[in-house]
């Protein structure tokens, strides 16, 4: 395939197609994934129901609200308000519960007539609001606080998002990092980077991330790159894959194989008549990978980082990058420390990301009072090309940086 | 062909990253004619040509040697000659993966400055993408321009020499996302709404230094429609092995003064290496590059 076959993305890419998988971001602030299946509803619990209809074809991004009898449609999104300071004070302000003049029950009852579309969710918090005796003696900051918070509950606006890596990673790692063994977001974006992904990339994975650092080389590459995936010998476990939205012309281009195929001493694959293919394709990805010179591999394994290089990187191409990610720093320190007196590797570093959000509004803004503790380290080195020992190389005053372990 | 797109052997005219060490990069364009050389030596281009990246090289004497490297953004960051402040890895990186920059998509980015960003992006969009470059300074808009073109990415990256502060980019319905590196950037922020492609949400981010500059870009991004608004600070901290040398009682690793040269002359034995490994942060790291603020462009559906 030559550059000029690589067509542009169409255009329905970017909308939400019928059965694709996509992320809403709930009124509560909490995100779920969902797959848009035509002519049926989605059902958001106590935020009510739409149809997935009502969606489909509309660019991803966009906020909806969800109206009457399980219809959504697009809503305007939430912009920065400024709020000017008034002389209330937080003073005269005590928690009191009998601050509300509404009952449980004329609340639930408000409640369920939301639902069933006859009060709009900006009556019912205007009620609410209407009724909390101590709201006018909030300070303005603590009033939008507390209509945001009535949002939360009680709000019907929902916005579909792109299930792209970065989201898909910030799920995960809000709801299940073990999962992705941690692997936060700003950290995997440099694997990103450090592997050098791009459109042509023939890049060899080793994921136990359940493939979120698979889609990471996915998410790159075109159809003019290669992705290997070198897997557990009996089971392949790429859950992440099924939230993203690859097309076809990208998955042709993942190339599964297990540890027990890898090697070159693997016996030889037998071609049952009924698995033709699957023999076929085995047999074409171990070319691929046999073939050697790759641009690079990622490593994000529970497996001796070590074991996994001694293994593969007779594979990587010279000057090409090596990745390996790990949520705990000794394992890497452990790895680096061996990749240096290896002479397949150049510069081993270790790197931990660090990462924090900042609430942004006006007049207040400020650090997220709690943030990530640890977004993991990464161990990366060049793929140093040698003849011979290294060891019997003349080496001279250029060297220090040698058993000053720098190289 | 594009530089980043990996190759195995050297040839004439090729850009080659000379590794001397961590701290110590340069970057040649192979030719012939020339001789690079450095404290270690002398290294004729001649005897690069038919070399593989990645391996090894030693200096005419036999004294020193270097290594040759293959140019990626990454490893052009290091090396290129700053015209500006530049953007680095961990920051690129971050607004690669918000902005879900991948093949095909379409973005702007002002100002060029000394093209540290515009390398990354044009290898992640390449090769079906495009990447607007507006930069209003003239020598840097050169300097830029010319780098764009020896290292093969023009084709991908149009560069404008322009004041997008006064005259905006020209761009209309074009764009997915937006970068801003400028001292103003809230002045660039209406006609950044134009550009984007009008009935597909789009991504922005503007990349200050200073708190003051993120509240007023946040105020023209809330003016102008912009909606997710939100922002973030990504550093990255090494963490570096000091190596270990006897430090055991009875240990016989340690080196006697005449000791010294011979210990110079080899890669650490896989003992040494392995006895009690420790890491040490480096005295000083960078505490502060900018605040990433972005934003989300919505399109109008009033329809
Ligand atoms: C900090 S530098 C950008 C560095 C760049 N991101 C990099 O990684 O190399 C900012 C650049 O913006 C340019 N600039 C400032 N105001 C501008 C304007 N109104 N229009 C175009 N360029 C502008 C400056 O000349 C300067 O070169």
């Amino acid at each position: 395939m030559t550059e000029v076959d690589c067509p542009p993305k169409p255009l329905e890419c970017y909308l939400i197609q019928a059965h694709q998988p996509v992320i809403l971001k709930l009124p509560s602030g909490n995100h779920k994934f969902v797959k848009v299946v035509p002519g049926e509803y989605c059902n958001l619990g106590k935020f009510g129901k739409f149809q997935n209809d009502d969606i489909i074809g509309r660019p991803f991004g966009l906020t909806f609200e969800i109206i009457d009898r399980g219809h959504a449609r697009p809503a305007k999104a939430q912009t920065l308000d400024a709020v000017e300071e008034t002389t209330a004070t937080n003073r005269e302000i005590f928690d009191n519960p009998a601050a509300q003049q509404l009952s449980h029950e004329e609340i639930e009852q408000l409640k369920k007539s939301s639902l069933a579309g006859d009060v709009t969710h900006e009556e019912l918090i205007g009620k609410v609001v209407e009724n909390n005796l101590s709201f006018e003696q909030k300070t303005e900051f603590s009033k939008a606080k507390y209509i945001e918070r009535k949002k939360k509950k009680f709000g019907k606006k929902f916005t579909v998002v792109e299930p792209t890596l970065h989201n898909v990673c910030n799920l995960y790692f809000s709801k299940n990092p073990m999962k992705i063994r941690d692997l936060r977001v700003d950290t995997l974006s440099q694997v990103v980077t450090s592997a050098n992904l791009n459109a042509y990339s023939k890049i060899l994975v080793v994921d136990d991330t359940q493939g979120l650092v698979l889609s990471a080389a996915l998410s790159r590459i075109s159809p003019l790159g290669n992705v290997i995936a070198v897997h557990e010998s009996d089971s392949v476990s790429y859950d992440v894959l099924k939230h993203m939205n690859f097309p076809e012309s990208i998955m042709e281009r993942l190339h599964l194989i297990s540890w027990s195929r890898v090697s070159r001493d693997c016996a030889e694959l037998v071609s049952y008549e009924r698995r033709v293919k699957a023999y076929r394709r085995t047999k074409a990805t171990q070319e691929l990978l046999w073939g050697g010179n790759l641009d690079g591999i990622i490593i994000a394994s529970h497996y001796d980082p070590v074991s996994i290089l001694d293994e593969l990187v007779p594979y990587i191409g010279g000057s090409r990058p090596i990745v390996v990610y790990s949520p705990d720093k000794e394992t890497l320190l452990a790895a680096a420390a061996q990749l240096k007196v290896k002479p397949d590797y150049l510069n081993p570093q270790i790197t931990e990301s660090w990462m924090r959000e900042y609430q942004v509004l006006p007049g207040r803004t400020h650090p997220t009072m709690t943030m990530s503790a640890g977004g993991g380290y990464l161990l990366t080195a060049g793929r140093r090309l040698h003849i011979g020992r290294v060891g019997v190389i003349q080496l001279g005053v250029g060297l220090e940086h040698l058993i000053s372990g720098e190289l | 062909m594009p530089f980043f797109r990996f190759k195995d052997t050297i040839e004439e005219g090729d850009l080659v990253i000379v590794y001397i060490n961590r701290d110590n990069m340069t970057s040649i364009t192979v030719d012939r004619e020339k001789t690079y050389n450095n404290r270690y030596g002398l290294f004729t281009h001649k005897d690069m040509i038919g070399k593989r990246y990645g391996t090894m090289m030693s200096s005419s004497n036999g004294k020193g040697f270097i290594h040759l490297l293959f140019p990626t953004p990454e490893l052009w960051s290091l090396v290129v000659p700053h015209r500006t402040q530049i953007l680095y890895q961990p920051d690129i990186s971050y607004i690669s993966s918000y902005l879900d920059l991948k093949p095909g998509k379409k973005m702007i980015e002002s100002g060029t400055g000394s093209g540290s960003f515009s390398h990354s992006i044009a290898r992640s969009l390449a090769p079906n993408g495009h990447l607007y470059s507006f930069e209003f300074h003239e020598k840097r808009f050169e300097t830029a321009k010319a780098e764009f073109e020896q290292h093969g990415i023009s084709d991908m990256v149009t560069i404008q020499h322009r004041d997008v502060c006064k005259l905006g980019f020209g761009l209309e319905n074009e764009v997915d996302a937006v970068f801003l590196d400028l001292p103003a950037p809230w002045e660039a922020i209406p006609s950044a709404r134009t550009a984007f492609r009008q009935n597909l949400v789009g991504k922005l981010c503007s990349f200050s230094p200073c708190i003051e500059q993120v509240q007023r870009t946040c105020e023209a991004l809330s003016d102008n429609g912009f909606t997710d608004i939100c922002m973030f600070e990504v550093l990255v901290r090494n963490h570096d092995i000091p190596p270990k040398q006897g430090t055991k009682v009875n240990g016989t690793a340690k080196p006697s003064k005449s000791d010294a040269p011979s210990l110079a002359l080899r890669r650490l034995t896989q003992e040494e290496m392995n006895y009690q490994l420790v890491t040490k942060t480096p005295e000083e790291c960078r505490g502060h590059t900018s605040y990433l603020t972005f934003a989300t462009f919505i399109p109008d559906l009033s329809d």
